[in-house]
């Protein structure tokens, strides 16, 4: 038919297609667009059915971008992509840092000066070591989160940063890559973090959060033990800055008077 | 067996690929099975399992050596069976009640699966008569338990005593894990033990089948 019409054909270049339709909507192409064949007698056109940014009117979130990658792509897959799919890794987590710098940048401006700290986060630690290699932190997280920080440090907004279990490790990277002021949450069980030691290493450069053990004390300790503890941090963290808290959430099997032991205890015995 | 170094070698670094090519090749070369898993396979994940408690290997590495080593053992585990072998335990693995969060558990069944054992994996949020079916189904002499949550923590209590309800709790050793998870805990709840880690989970099932 080329030949007979003297032209060439077309040879069309496409990736290789593993994702053809939206999650949860075969109807739906990767856009969450569907279209509708609208017939027009001698043929049909497939025609845009619905507009899936249509509602649209803001977007947010909470800034974990490593965290919404898992989501997004199953954990274990999202921690192997570290070794071998880093391309895609580093894209993607491109696109979600952006998303956040985007949507923090216009919370800063709209906040106008009224906007004290800034959550900063990633869970870098498991409960007995970190849960990737540095390589791969300093690869795909330090220098996102460090535009984050510089941000937030341009607009005169403090950096809280949050990383579960034991990250010992990368805390130097966190303070002098990131640039963090506030750690939580001091998970002083977890090997490296013993509190002693944090103070003496970081101390002077970073204000601890949290450091009241959520996994053991309060929520299967005695009402004593809880004291003991929150007087223990008060005695090892006198050299350095400590904001009195919870590991995490307290949990729904938390003795109540555990909880009132905490808050009494730094209320009687923390006053400077 | 030269060439099957490098199956030992594409488990350890990851390689999925090249693991299943290996292990076909050498299928179909003749190479006995038994002796892949023995001398090559077990190895590579005990090292693995070194490296990861040395912090050499993080998560990551121990999901991509799994990964490889899974690829291997597909093409191996049906002649294995054929031949009769046995596993060197049963295992039957899972979430506890109302935990969904299985990373945990999944390294801890790859790393069992990389050390010869046959694992049998609930899944996630498995009910204490879910576990207690396929313990008398399986013939399984060990079950493992994980829970992330404090406040799923409990149900590895109320698992055991269902256990015990059933009258299975004897024919069992019972090992538990999670961030929360203590040898306390298990002592508690009456466990037969606890690990802090996958690599550790294997030595804990070993020594648990031996005694």
């Amino acid at each position: 038919m080329y030949t007979r019409l003297h032209i060439d054909g077309v040879l069309h270049i496409n990736p290789e297609r593993t994702v053809t339709h939206f999650p949860g909507d075969p109807q739906a192409d990767i856009w969450g667009i569907r279209r509708t064949a609208v017939q027009y007698g001698t043929g049909s056109y497939d025609e845009f059915a619905n507009h899936p940014l249509a509602d649209f009117t803001t977007v947010s979130g909470e800034y974990e971008p490593f965290l919404l990658y898992c989501a997004l792509r199953g954990m274990e897959l999202a921690m192997m992509d570290l070794l071998v799919d880093q391309e895609f890794a580093e894209a993607a987590l491109e696109h979600i840092f952006r998303h956040y710098y985007a949507l923090n940048e216009r919370t800063y401006e709209l906040g106008r000066g009224r906007v004290d700290i800034t959550y900063v986060a990633e869970d870098l630690g498991g409960q007995t070591a970190l849960l990737f290699g540095v390589p791969e932190i300093r690869r795909f997280i330090l220098p996102r989160q460090k535009k984050m920080a510089d941000l937030a440090r341009s607009h005169g907004i403090h950096v809280f940063y949050h990383t579960d279990g034991a990250a010992r490790d990368i805390i130097p990277d966190l303070l002098d890559v990131t640039g963090i002021e506030i750690l939580n949450p001091i998970q002083w069980r977890c090997p490296g973090m013993e509190r002693e030691g944090l103070v003496r290493d970081f101390g002077k450069r970073v204000i601890f959060h949290g450091a009241v053990d959520n996994q053991h004390t309060l929520p299967f300790g005695s009402v004593e033990e809880v004291r003991t503890e929150v007087r223990d941090n008060i005695r090892i963290f006198a050299g350095a800055r400590w904001i009195c808290a919870p590991c995490h959430n307290l949990q729904p099997v938390t003795p109540t008077a555990n909880i009132i032991a905490l808050y009494e205890t730094i209320h009687t015995d923390g006053t400077l | 067996m030269e060439d099957l170094k490098k199956l030992y070698d594409a488990i350890l670094t990851g390689n999925f690929k090249s693991a299943k090519e290996i292990t076909q090749q050498a299928l179909a070369a003749g190479a006995d099975p038994q002796a892949m898993v023995q001398q090559y396979m077990i190895p590579a994940m005990d090292e693995v399992g070194r490296r990861y408690e040395a912090n050499e290997y993080f998560v990551p590495e121990l999901l991509i050596s799994a990964r490889a080593m899974k690829a291997s053992l597909e093409f191996i585990r049906p002649l294995l069976i054929a031949s009769g072998a046995e596993p060197a335990g049963r295992v039957v693995i899972g979430t506890v009640k109302g935990d969904l969060h299985d990373i945990g558990k999944n390294l801890v069944a790859a790393m069992l699966e990389g050390a010869g054992f046959e694992v049998i994996d609930l899944g996630v949020d498995v009910s204490p008569e879910k576990f207690i079916t396929a313990l008398n189904e399986k013939k399984a002499g060990l079950v493992a338990m994980s829970a992330l949550l404090t406040t799923t923590m409990n149900s590895m209590k109320t698992t055991v005593e269902a256990m015990k309800a059933a009258g299975v709790r004897n024919n069992v050793k019972i090992m538990i894990g999670g961030a929360p998870v203590t040898e306390k805990y298990a002592e508690e709840i009456g466990a037969d033990g606890y690990s802090t880690n996958a690599n550790g989970a294997v030595a804990l099932a070993r020594k648990l089948v031996a005694a």
